[in-house]
């Protein structure tokens, strides 16, 4: 199943191809977390995650067509 | 004739003077002003001026308070603001900003959480005074911003925010700002609130250190419930500190996001 991909500032790296947005092809059943594992996103960064824009978290279930946003705040305030 | 007095409508006698006014109205008022600018007793008011009575001191009431914001702001707009609660979590470089502007304009309950003490170092960029130094930031916070506006009810939680007490203290907030300093308790903030607190939106901050250009301090629409504020990128650390234009103008964004939700011109 197609997913969509928006990483965010020090995680964009980690996204397929060099645009704001990515595909990629998973099987059925796959959750949040091993997907990030799967593009090597480092495990330790702090993260904020969203699927179609609701909260999730790395043991949410995908499904055809979610998209998933990953946002790591940096420190400062 | 009609005039405007303290912003509340008055019908006056021709040629009344701003001092007959104060006698009658604020004796012992030592301040006159006429349309902005101040003003002899004797000065005659003429239809539509707008005169201000002060007494060096004094401490607007309760209804004379919301009648300047009501002028200020338009009856309508002053009506949602002031039936208002938001929550602001962390009251330092950014929380501090964010709850002097929102007790500026009239909200009308403000939740504000921190366990921490004003420090020398938080000078730079907090609004705290030298004389401060040492409080809880809670406290310090609470009689700044009930000299500005009396009016406003205070929450205070000299507490650290845990995934356990956000969703008890920030019960039946509708908007939460996250104003943290460290990037996993601004995970944990955001991540919990939304996870735990149906409908409230949250509106961050990430990204707001150095001296780099404010153009670059955006607004970030990750989600219905989520908005993010700054470059996203710019991070608290060695030779890059935080400082007052950046991280004030990053608070006063956030700021105007909630103001901007309250008033239901963006969701």
């Amino acid at each position: 199943m197609i997913i969509n991909l928006k990483f965010f500032a020090s995680l964009r790296p980690y996204m397929p191809g060099d645009k704001d947005e990515s595909w990629v092809d998973v099987q059925m059943e796959t959750n949040v977390g091993e997907v990030l594992d799967y593009l090597k996103v480092p495990p330790d960064k702090p993260k904020i995650y969203l699927l179609n824009g609701v909260h999730a978290d790395r043991e949410t279930l995908l499904k055809e067509g979610d998209v998933l946003s990953v946002f790591p705040p940096v420190a400062g305030g | 004739m009609k005039i405007f007095l303290n912003e509340k409508p008055l019908e006056a006698t021709i040629g009344t003077t701003i001092g007959a006014l104060a006698s009658e109205f604020k004796p012992g008022a030592d301040v006159l002003i006429v349309n902005g600018f101040p003003a002899k007793p004797a000065h005659t008011l003429i239809e539509g001026d707008h005169a201000v009575l002060i007494r060096h001191g004094e401490i607007p009431g309760g209804e004379e308070f919301d009648a300047l914001l009501s002028a200020r702001h338009t009856p309508g707009v002053h009506r949602k603001i002031k039936h208002s609660r938001v929550g602001v979590a962390g009251i330092g470089g950014l929380g501090s900003h964010i709850a002097v502007a929102l007790a500026r304009i009239g909200v009308g309950e403000l939740i504000l959480a921190d366990f921490d003490v004003v420090e020398p170092s938080n000078l730079n960029r907090q609004y705290y005074f030298t004389d401060q130094l040492g409080m809880d930031k809670t406290e310090a916070l609470s009689q700044t911003l009930r000299r500005i506006n009396p009016n406003v009810t205070l929450t205070c939680h000299n507490t650290r925010l845990t995934p356990e007490n956000i969703p008890v203290i920030y019960k039946d907030t509708p908007v939460l700002c996250e104003a943290f300093d460290v990037a996993e308790q601004k995970a944990m903030l955001v991540q919990t609130a939304l996870s735990t607190l149906e409908n409230i939106i949250v509106v961050a901050a990430s990204g707001v250190a150095g001296y780099g250009t404010t153009e670059t301090l955006g607004i970030h629409r990750l989600g219905p419930r989520l908005v993010v504020v700054g470059d996203l990128e710019t991070e608290a650390r060695e030779n890059m500190g935080l400082m007052a234009p950046r991280v004030g103008v990053a608070a006063h964004i956030q700021a105007n996001v909630v103001l901007r939700i309250l008033l239901k011109e963006e969701s």
